[in-house]
């Protein structure tokens, strides 16, 4: 099978670790797409969701890795170790790329025609998501075999951002689901889910971490069931879900707070979200 | 044990409540000061005392007297409570703008309602007779002056001539008096012009007349205005209709701040934003009527926007400055200089600001305490 892969960034960890996995399992890596950081509009959109400090924050963490006392640190660790335990070890997407024989091309954007046309040039049967923004129609109806993108929470309930966080404030088991990317926002068929590990959500950063490591480790099972042809892709209803946001940091730590002392989560299958509580009966003059 | 986020929002408001206590100290105790500004009141900085957000400053007074425990706060209220009675004429109708020199203006639609929240509040707290019937009168005077035709107010307007649809928030208040003294006259003269106001929804979801002026884009405090009054009304007639349309507007916002990182200072029809500047009171109300909303539908998206939205005035309220009369204050805007109250501080700023943070803590300890969101 012929795949691309895109990366949000140069030293996406999860991008590099899929390229190489990808290539061990007999596919054929043509094309990285990797979106380059300094571009304003992305900086603005970043700056705009979770502001300077967290930004400053995260593009060290990224830069530099479980770089000491960053929150950020404890979400690299765990992907860190997964390519520690799979020998992978290009130190960037670049790298990873030319390591497996594939085209690496630096865009600005997933949309842009650049990528569009590199995409098509590679004749491949499917791209592999790992980052890099929101992706239109054009670059959707370009690849036979579609998109595959690892959503970070429980499907069809949690849609858009921080959704392990959303799900396990509702008391719901995180997990990843594999999706066919369409127009919508995380409203693609699902075609696989995954386990997160419940032990891992000892804190938010480590849990973040492990989402990122099972995303890698379900695109890759998503992948193998594509290329042996038993992928059921599953249609989702759009009334089943909600559309998320990043969580507001009183709400992060309310979750972390939680999280040490938490029990047991209902999964994801059982979930509905609660019906209207009525009305208040205090007054807020 | 207070979460971070809990005791940064007590020592805020804590400096906020002192702010207004001080407002109210600069008119001698009777009325809290339109603003401070030293740009526009260069020698005095305090501006005349003002009646209509005296009269909603009542509540918040109370609600954190009782939240602090600070007994202080409860008197001073029910002194603006004797103080707003002081000034109702014989037909029950209250003054608009400020009072100059002890001289009141002419009666207003609008200001009469935001006056009957403190009246009610203060009947709440104190039992006393005295307080809701001074606050039956204002209500069977805005009633009265209703145009039951038209379904609106036609005169003692902000703009002559001009009838806003942020006077939703004018039949809250009488809703409110008429579920403390039953009177069907109230109720049906709020329900009315509650019916002709929203037949001005577009089909967006926004309102038209929502702001000071007709079609000119409105500042995110009377877009919050209107919708809160909606809401509220919808609350107390038991028609989900209301706070249906209310929370569908909600939502557009909610939206947008999600999107876009921030709200605009001011919103065209189109919802279209006006960026260059943020309304820090509408944030602060915005935020109240999403707490709202999570409050009678559980959906921590409205609690988390709310968090978004109080972040801002959180950054903009002064906590150090060499001018004691600053320290604590919410200015109109940020920037400072942004379009709304440009250069000031209006007590209605911290009056909001105190209370979405009273509301924050009292959400955000309710989920510590529920083990989901259910």
């Amino acid at each position: 099978m012929r795949v691309a892969v895109t990366a949000g960034y140069g030293r996406s960890l999860h991008a590099i670790a899929l390229v190489e996995q990808l290539a061990r399992r007999g596919c054929t890596v043509r094309l990285g797409l990797e979106v380059s950081v300094w571009t304003w509009r992305r900086l603005r959109f970043y700056l705009r969701q979770i502001g300077p400090a967290k930004l400053v924050q995260k593009a060290r963490a990224k830069l530099t890795p479980g770089g000491p006392g960053s929150t950020y640190g404890g979400e690299v660790a765990p992907l860190q170790d997964y390519c520690r335990e799979n020998d992978v070890r290009s130190r960037s997407f670049r790298q990873a790329c030319r390591g497996v024989g594939a085209r690496h091309l630096v865009v600005h954007d997933l949309n842009e025609p650049a990528a569009l046309a590199a995409v098509r040039a590679a004749g491949i049967d499917c791209v592999v998501y790992a980052g890099g923004g929101i992706l239109r129609p054009a670059l959707l109806d370009a690849v036979p075999g579609g998109v595959l993108n690892a959503h970070g929470g429980p499907l069809p309930a949690f849609r858009g951002m921080n959704v392990a966080e959303w799900a396990l404030l509702y008391g719901v088991t995180p997990e990843v689901a594999v999706i066919q990317v369409d127009a919508g926002i995380d409203t693609g068929p699902i075609v696989h889910t995954y386990p997160i590990p419940g032990a891992a959500w000892d804190s938010v950063a480590h849990g973040r971490g492990a989402a990122a490591r099972a995303s890698v480790e379900a695109l890759l099972e998503a992948v193998d069931a594509l290329q042996a042809g038993t992928l059921r892709p599953r249609p989702q209803r759009l009334e089943d879900g909600r559309q998320f946001f990043v969580m507001a940091d009183p709400l992060l730590e309310v979750l972390a707070e939680r999280l040490p002392r938490r029990t047991a989560t209902v999964p994801a299958s059982r979930f509905r979200f609660p019906e209207a509580a009525g009305l208040p009966t205090d007054g807020y003059l | 044990m207070p979460l971070a986020c809990q005791h940064l929002w007590r020592t805020r408001a804590a400096l906020g409540i002192d702010w207004l206590l001080r407002s109210i100290r600069a008119c001698g105790g009777e009325g809290s000061a339109v603003y401070y500004s030293r740009w526009f009141r260069p020698l005095r900085g305090w501006m005349w005392p003002y009646p209509e957000t005296t009269g909603y400053i009542i509540p918040t007074l109370i609600r954190y007297g009782h939240a602090s425990g600070r007994r202080d706060c409860i008197e001073v209220a029910l002194r603006q409570a004797d103080w707003i009675l002081s000034l109702q004429d014989p037909d029950g109708a209250l003054p608009g703008s400020h009072v100059t020199r002890g001289r009141k203006a002419a009666p207003s639609i609008f200001n009469t309602g935001q006056m009957l929240f403190g009246l009610c509040a203060a009947f709440d707290e104190t039992g006393r007779e005295g307080y809701l019937a001074g606050a039956h009168a204002g209500a069977r005077w805005l009633a009265a002056n209703l145009d039951c035709e038209r379904g609106v107010w036609g005169a003692h307007a902000y703009v002559d001539g001009f009838s806003p649809a942020y006077y939703t928030r004018v039949a809250w208040p009488m809703l409110e008096v008429a579920a403390r003294r039953p009177d069907e006259d109230v109720r049906g003269a709020a329900r009315t012009a509650l019916e002709t106001i929203a037949g001005w929804r577009c089909p967006n979801g926004a309102i038209r007349n929502w702001g000071f002026k007709p079609d000119a884009p409105a500042f995110t405090h009377t877009i919050a205005y209107t919708l809160r009054g909606f809401w509220e009304s919808g609350r107390l007639l038991e028609e989900s209709r209301y706070r249906d349309l209310a929370t569908v507007a909600a939502d557009t916002l909610r939206r947008r701040l999600e999107l876009r990182g921030r709200l605009a200072g001011a919103y065209d029809l189109a919802w279209q934003g006006r960026y260059g500047y943020t309304c820090l009171t509408g944030n602060c109300q915005l935020a109240l009527l999403w707490m709202r909303c999570h409050a009678a539908q559980p959906d921590p998206r409205w609690l988390s926007a709310a968090c978004k939205a109080l972040q801002p005035v959180l950054a903009a309220q002064r906590i150090r400055h060499a001018d004691p009369n600053v320290r604590g204050a919410i200015p109109g805007s940020t920037p400072f200089w942004g379009r709304y109250l440009t250069m000031r501080y209006p007590n209605w700023a911290t009056k909001f600001f105190v209370d979405a943070l009273l509301l924050a803590d009292r959400q955000v300890e309710a989920l510590r305490e529920d083990a989901s969101c259910g």
